[in-house]
């Protein structure tokens, strides 16, 4: 591999690739697991204080969770 | 036998009173609410939360939130190809929507709770960490209520402040609905409790 060919392999579009790549993969770690700790706190609070929300509240931080997983599948194998 | 409370009764009898809510749910006179350090003895007259409107900042945050994709999609889209725009959406979107949980959930926990034993001020700082502060009817030495302000005025919303005896922690409920009839509640409590009923 000359010069030029590691030049056009090391260009913009590459960096901006393999950049978006890595955000990706690490932001959609670092979200499932506050997902997950949101989770657990939302736990928390529903034992502080019991109030009546039928479960909503618990479904909406289980879909964060499941939506955080699906951000780290699609930035592994699509992105 | 009922009290009178400015202008509303309400009687102090748990069997015969009868739960009622203003404000969007934020200002409970007798819920069937229960919190976690309750004793078999305690009931809960009053629970309250910041008034409604105060957490206007957030949902206009969050509504801004929402249409700015609509204006980076297009200046992103020449740059960037399609699989990527989709996932920075996604992403974006996931975030607005744990940003706004986490604001609901700030608003729901972060109450105060006046019973016919104490009062009690539950808060949840950044959602992670908890602090309950407790203080014995008895001990309490003053309830000042402090408003101010156009919106406060205008929605009837404010702050209310209990001074405790000793080395108990002083209580603030900040940006409650209806201060002032809070107060007048607490007081009438202390009264009662001093007179030994």
């Amino acid at each position: 591999m000359d010069i030029e060919q590691l030049l056009n392999f090391i260009n913009f579009d590459s960096f901006l690739t393999i950049g978006i790549k890595l955000f990706g993969i690490v932001g959609a770690i670092f979200y499932t697991v506050f997902s997950i700790v949101v989770f657990r706190q939302t736990q928390v609070m529903k034992r502080t204080v019991e109030i009546k929300d039928g479960g909503l509240l618990l479904s909406f931080a289980s879909i964060q969770c499941i939506v955080g997983v699906l951000l780290v599948l699609y930035s592994l194998f699509i992105l | 036998m009922p009290t009178v409370f400015g202008k509303k009764k309400v009687n102090r009898d748990a069997s015969a009173s009868k739960s009622s809510h203003r404000f969007l749910r934020s200002f409970y006179l007798y819920p069937s609410l229960k919190f976690e350090t309750q004793t078999h003895t305690e009931q809960i007259v009053l629970f309250f939360r910041a008034h409604p409107i105060t957490q206007l900042s957030w949902i206009i945050t969050a509504f801004f939130m929402a249409i700015a994709p609509l204006v980076f999609n297009i200046l992103l889209s020449p740059y960037l190809k399609v699989r990527q725009i989709i996932f920075i959406d996604l992403f974006w979107y996931a975030f607005m929507g744990t940003y706004i949980f986490l604001n609901i959930l700030t608003w729901l926990f972060n109450v105060g709770i006046v019973t016919n034993e104490r009062i009690v001020d539950v808060d949840f700082h950044n959602v992670l960490y908890k602090e309950v502060t407790a203080s014995h009817l008895a001990n309490i030495e003053d309830v000042t209520v402090r408003t101010g302000g156009f919106l406060a005025s205008v929605f009837k919303y404010g702050n209310l402040f209990v001074q405790t005896a000793g080395a108990e922690a002083n209580i603030e409920f900040i940006d409650i609905p209806d201060p002032t009839e809070a107060a007048r509640i607490i007081n009438s409590l202390i009264g009662k409790k001093k007179d030994g009923h």
